[in-house]
C-alpha cells in the first residue's frame, strides 16, 4: 500500500532574486508501507531540501509530495505543525534535543502538544526505554549524556507518536562508526516492527541497511538499487561502485 | 599588522555587542565625571546646607563608582561569551597563547580609549549643562564653573584605567585556564540539581521579605524610624535575591511535579522554559530588580521632599518671622524690630502673638498621652508632641470663638486623630477634632508632630511660651530677604530656636532637598543606563540560545506562530518580573517612608500618592520602551535561522 507518492517534485529558493537556486528539478518516487528507503547525493543535490518538504517544514515550489493521501503542499502553516505532530518523526544529524527538557520530557514532547494523558505517555515510554537502552539515563538532561545515547533519546522522542513515517537525516553524521553500527541495528529492528523509514545519508554502510536506496544528482534522481537477495556487504560495495560513478559525472 | 587587523576585524563583525556597550561605558564615564567636577566645586560651598550637600555628592559620586565597575564585570562576561569562540578558533588555528594576550590586551586598550574619550567629551559638555539644573534645584543663581577640572578629568582616567586593567586580567585568566577546544564550544552548563538547603533559602528568602513588609508596615514616627527602615532595606536585598534565584526555581518544580498541570502544551514549555531562564538569570534579574527599586524610592522620596518644601516650611514658620520668647514682647524689643524693618525698607503687617505651653513630648497609650516633657527626656518611645493654647487666644488670631465647657479640648493634629475621652497632662478632657488651624506649627523643628489642645485654661504646672509672629514685605532679592531676617536675629540677640524667619528656612530646605533630587536623579541615570545595557545583553544572548530552540521546537510539531508565541510569553515574563518586584518594594515602602517624612514636618499624603504614581508610571513607559527597542535586535537574531 502506497504510503508516500512524490509527483514531478521541484523546489526554487529565491525565485525572484537574480540567482534563483533550484535544488529539487523534477522528483518523483513512491514509498509503501513498512518500507525502508535510503537517499544518497553529493553534498547540495538537495537531500535535505527533499525531506524537509515531506516533513512538511518547507513547501514545494511544484509538484505534489502526497502522505497518507494527504497533499502536504495543500496544509497551511498551523495545520503543517499539527500534521508534523501526529504523523511524522523526525531524527537529525545533531540530535535536535531541547536543553531545557530533561530526556523524559524531550521524549515526552511531542505526546505532551498531542494533548495526552500523562499516566499513557508513561506506558508509552516503557518498551522504548528497553528497546533503545536508555532507561539509566532517562532522567538525566540532554547535556549530561553522550552523543550515541543523545541519539537514542531522539530517536525515541520519534517514534513514541507512533507515526506513519520516520524521517531522518544523516542519523549517524556526527557518530563514531561503533555507535553508528548501534543506531543502525536499532534501525533494522524499528522497521522490522512495521515502521516505515525514510533516511538520507552520506555513508554507503548505514545505506546498506536499508531495502532501497534513491540516488540523487542535480535535483533529480539519478538512480535507484533495490538490496534484494544481496548480501550487506555486497549491497554496500554495490552502493559504493554507483556513489563513484555518480560522483565522476560518469552514466 | 596582523593583530590589529583582526581586531577591527572583530569589532565591526561583533558591531551589535560593542557599539552598545561603548554607548554606555562612555555614558558612564561621563556621568562620573559630572559627579566628581561637582564635587570639588567651591560656589556649593557658601550654601548653608553645604556640608551635607556636598557629603551627598561625594556619597552619590563613589556610589556611581562601585555601579560602573559592577556594571563593567558584569557586562565583560557576555562580551568574553562572544570573544571566547572567536579566541578558540584562532587558537586552533595555531596562534600561540602569547598571541591571544596580545589580542586581549589590544581589545582592552581599544575599549578603554575609546570610552575614555567619548565620555570625557561628553562629561565636559554635559557637566555645565547638570550644573545649571544643580543650581536651579537649589536655587542659587551665581554659580561659578571653569570649563574644565584637570584634577578630576586626571582622576576619572585613573579610575577607568584601574577598571578596565582589572578587567583584561579577568580575561586574561580565563584564557589560561581553558583549552582551545573548550575556548570553541562554550557549551551551556547542565540544570543543576538541587539539595535540601537550596529549598530552605528559598523560604528563608519569603521569611525575610515578609518581615521587611512587617517592619515597614508597622513603622511608627519614632528616632528608630530611618533605622528600622535601613534593617528593611537589608532584608529586601537578601530577601530578593534568595526569592530570585531559589524561591522561583522552588516554584517552578513543584510545579514540575504536578504531573497533570505540567503536561500540557501550554505549561509543558512555560514552566520547562522559565526554570531554565530563572536557573541562568536569577541573580542578573533580582539585581534588576533591586537597582530599579532603589531607582524607585530615591526618586520617591526626593521628589515628594522636594515638592513639599513649601508645606514644610509653613509649619516651621507659619509667618514670616515667629518668634518664641518666655515673656511677651517688650517695648524695647518691639523697637528693635521697628528700627531694623526701617534700616531694610521693610514694612511690618499682620503682627500676633498669643501664649502657650512649651512643647510637650511624649506618646500616646491608647487614649492617654504619656507626657515626657521637653526634647531632653525623650527616649525610644517618643512619638508625639502637644502644645496647649488658650481658647481666648484661640478667638484673639481666629476671630472664631471656640465655645468650649471647661472639660472639653479641641484638638488638632494632622498625623492622626484623637477624639473622644482622652487625658493629657493628668485632665481629662471629652476631645472634638479640628480639622484646620492657621497658626499651627512645629516650634522645636523636631521629628515630632505636634498636636494643638485648645482648652479654656491653659493647664497649670506646665511651662509656658509667648509665640509672635508678623510677615513682612521687602522689596529685594531673596538675598535680601534672608539678610533682613538675619538683622533682626542678632539685634534681638535670639537664639536660632527662638527665631525662624521663613525665607532663611526655605533657602535651607531648597539646598538640602535640591541637592537630594540632584543627587537622585543623576543616581537614577546611571542605574537607568547599567540596565538598559544589561537587558540588552540579555536578550542578545537569549536571542542565540532561542533560535536553536525555536527550530527544534517547530520539528517537533509546534507551529511557528506557537512558538514565537511562548518563547516570547516567556522573555516578557522574565523582563516583567524585575519591574514587578520593584514595584511591589515600592508600595512597601511608602508606608515607612511616609512615617520618616512625618518626622520632616511632611504630611501631604496626597502629593507621595501623585509622586509615586508618576514616577512609576514613567519607570514602566522607559521600561517597556527598553525591552521593545531590545527585543527588535532579539527578533533579528532569532528569525535569522534558516
Ligand atoms: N534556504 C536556502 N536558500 C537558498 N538556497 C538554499 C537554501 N537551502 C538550501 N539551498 C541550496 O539548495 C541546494 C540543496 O541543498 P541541500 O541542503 O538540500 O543539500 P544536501 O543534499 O542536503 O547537502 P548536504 O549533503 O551537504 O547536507 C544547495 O545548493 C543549497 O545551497
Ligand atoms: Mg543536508
Amino acid at each position: 500500500m502506497t504510503l508516500l507518492q512524490l509527483n514531478h517534485v521541484q523546489r526554487t529558493y529565491n525565485a525572484n532574486s537574480t540567482h534563483p537556486v533550484t535544488a529539487l528539478k523534477d522528483i518523483s518516487f513512491t514509498v509503501d508501507r513498512g518500507k525502508y528507503v535510503a537517499i544518497m547525493g553529493e553534498s547540495g543535490a538537495g537531500k535535505s531540501t527533499l525531506l524537509n518538504i515531506i516533513a512538511t517544514l518547507e513547501q514545494p515550489t511544484g509538484g505534489q509530495a502526497i502522505l497518507n493521501s494527504q497533499d502536504l503542499g495543500a496544509l497551511t502553516k498551523d495545520d503543517a505543525a499539527r500534521y508534523r505532530r501526529e504523523h511524522l518523526g523526525f531524527i537529525f544529524q545533531h540530535f535536535n534535543l531541547l536543553d531545557s527538557l530533561s530526556n523524559r520530557d524531550n521524549v515526552y514532547l511531542p505526546l505532551v502538544l498531542a494533548k495526552t494523558d500523562p499516566a499513557v505517555m508513561a506506558q508509552r515510554l516503557q518498551p522504548l526505554m528497553k528497546r533503545l537502552q536508555i532507561a539509566q539515563i532517562i532522567d538525566r538532561f540532554p547535556s549530561e549524556i553522550s552523543g550515541g545515547q543523545q541519539q537514542r533519546v531522539a530517536i525515541a522522542r520519534a517514534l513514541i507518536a507512533q507515526p506513519d513515517l520516520l524521517l531522518a537525516d544523516e542519523p549517524t553524521g556526527a557518530l563514531d562508526s561503533n555507535t553508528s553500527a548501534e543506531i543502525l541495528d536499532l534501525f533494522d529492528d524499528v522497521n522490522e516492527n512495521g515502521q516505515t523509514i525514510l533516511m538520507v545519508t552520506h555513508s554507503a554502510a548505514a545505506a546498506s541497511h536499508a531495502k532501497r536506496t534513491l540516488f540523487i544528482k542535480d535535483g533529480r534522481i539519478y538512480h535507484e538499487l533495490f538490496r534484494g537477495d544481496l548480501t550487506m556487504k555486497k549491497y554496500q560495495e554495490e552502493i559504493s561502485d554507483t556513489m563513484m560513478t555518480l560522483t565522476n559525472g560518469g552514466e | 599588522m596582523l593583530f590589529f587587523k583582526l581586531i577591527n576585524s572583530s569589532f565591526r563583525r561583533n558591531g551589535k555587542a560593542y557599539g552598545p556597550y561603548l554607548l554606555a561605558t562612555s555614558m558612564l564615564v561621563a556621568i562620573n565625571y559630572i559627579f566628581a567636577a561637582i564635587g570639588v566645586n567651591h560656589s556649593p560651598h557658601r550654601l548653608a546646607s553645604s556640608s551635607a550637600t556636598t557629603a551627598m555628592i561625594n556619597i552619590s559620586a563613589n556610589f556611581i563608582l562601585m555601579v560602573t565597575f559592577a556594571f563593567l564585570l558584569y557586562v565583560n562576561r557576555f562580551l568574553w561569551q562572544q570573544r571566547s569562540s572567536e579566541l578558540g578558533l584562532y587558537s586552533m588555528l595555531g596562534m600561540t597563547s602569547r598571541n591571544l594576550d596580545i589580542l586581549t590586551v589590544i581589545e582592552k586598550v581599544y575599549l578603554f580609549i575609546g570610552s575614555i574619550v567619548c565620555g570625557l567629551v561628553t562629561g565636559v559638555i554635559f557637566e555645565r549643562l547638570a550644573f545649571l539644573g544643580l543650581g536651579r534645584l537649589l536655587k542659587v543663581h551665581n554659580l561659578k564653573q571653569p570649563w574644565i577640572e584637570p584634577a578630576v578629568l586626571g582622576k576619572t582616567i585613573l579610575y577607568m584605567g584601574g577598571f578596565f586593567v582589572i578587567l583584561m586580567v579577568v580575561d586574561l585568566v580565563k584564557l589560561h585556564r581553558l583549552n582551545p577546544n573548550q575556548l570553541w564550544h562554550a557549551t551551556a552548563p547542565a540544570p543543576k540539581r538541587h539539595g535540601w538547603l537550596f529549598k530552605l533559602l528559598g523560604l528563608l528568602g519569603i521569611v525575610l521579605l515578609a518581615g521587611a513588609y512587617y517592619i515597614t508596615l508597622t513603622t511608627k514616627p519614632q528616632i528608630s524610624a530611618f533605622s528600622n527602615f535601613m534593617t528593611a532595606v537589608l532584608l529586601v536585598v537578601a530577601g530578593t535575591y534568595l526569592l530570585f534565584i531559589a524561591g522561583s526555581v522552588i516554584i517552578l518544580q513543584f510545579l514540575q511535579r504536578q504531573k497533570k498541570f505540567y503536561y500540557r502544551p501550554r505549561h509543558f514549555i512555560a514552566i520547562s522554559g522559565m526554570l531554565q531562564r530563572m536557573e541562568q538569570n536569577g541573580a542578573s534579574l533580582a539585581t534588576i530588580c533591586l537597582l530599579c527599586s532603589a531607582v524607585l524610592v530615591a526618586l520617591f522620596s526626593s521628589i515628594t521632599l522636594y515638592a513639599g518644601i513649601g508645606d514644610t516650611v509653613k509649619l516651621y514658620a507659619p509667618k514670616d518671622v515667629v518668634m518664641i520668647t518666655n515673656q511677651p514682647v517688650t517695648r524695647r524689643q518691639q523697637g528693635v524690630i521697628e528700627s531694623v524693618a526701617k534700616n531694610h525698607h521693610a514694612k511690618i503687617t499682620s503682627q500676633t502673638s498669643y501664649q502657650a505651653t512649651t512643647t510637650q513630648n511624649g506618646y500616646w497609650r491608647g487614649q492617654h498621652f504619656i507626657n515626657q516633657g521637653s526634647l531632653e527626656h525623650m527616649t525610644n518611645k517618643t512619638t508625639n508632641s502637644v502644645i496647649f493654647v488658650s481658647s481666648h487666644d484661640y478667638r484673639k488670631i481666629t476671630g472664631k470663638p471656640a465655645h468650649l465647657r471647661d472639660n472639653q479640648a479641641l484638638i488638632y493634629s494632622p498625623a492622626k486623630q484623637h477624639t473622644g475621652q482622652v487625658t493629657i497632662a493628668g485632665h481629662r478632657y471629652q476631645a472634638k477634632n479640628l480639622s484646620q488651624l492657621s497658626f499651627a506649627f512645629n516650634p522645636e523643628h523636631s521629628i515630632y508632630a505636634p498636636a494643638f489642645v485648645i482648652v479654656n485654661h491653659l493647664p497649670a504646672g506646665l511651662p509656658k511660651m509667648n509665640v509672635t509672629g508678623f510677615n513682612y514685605r521687602l522689596k529685594g532679592s531673596d538675598r535680601q530677604h534672608i539678610r533682613f531676617e538675619n538683622d533682626l536675629q542678632a539685634h534681638l540677640q535670639l537664639a536660632n530656636m527662638q527665631l525662624t524667619g521663613r525665607y532663611n528656612i526655605h533657602y535651607l530646605f531648597n539646598s538640602l532637598y535640591g541637592g537630594m533630587v540632584f543627587a537622585g536623579i543623576m543616581i537614577s541615570l546611571a542605574l537607568g543606563i547599567t540596565t538598559t545595557i544589561v537587558i540588552y545583553f540579555k536578550q542578545i544572548s537569549e536571542g542565540y540560545a532561542d533560535q536553536y530552540r525555536f527550530k527544534t521546537m517547530q520539528q517537533a510539531g509546534l507551529s511557528k506562530r506557537e512558538t514565537t508565541k511562548s518563547i516570547h510569553s516567556q522573555v516578557l515574563m522574565v523582563f516583567m518580573l524585575p519591574i514587578a518586584g520593584a514595584v511591589i518594594n515600592l508600595l512597601f515602602a511608602i508606608p515607612a517612608i511616609k512615617q520618616i517624612m512625618t518626622q520632616l514636618s511632611f504630611y501631604n499624603l496626597q502629593l507621595m500618592i501623585t509622586v509615586a504614581v508618576a514616577i512609576t508610571a514613567a519607570l514602566m513607559v522607559i521600561y517597556l520602551l527598553i525591552y521593545g527597542l531590545t527585543t527588535r535586535v532579539y527578533h533579528q537574531i532569532v528569525d535569522n535561522i534558516h
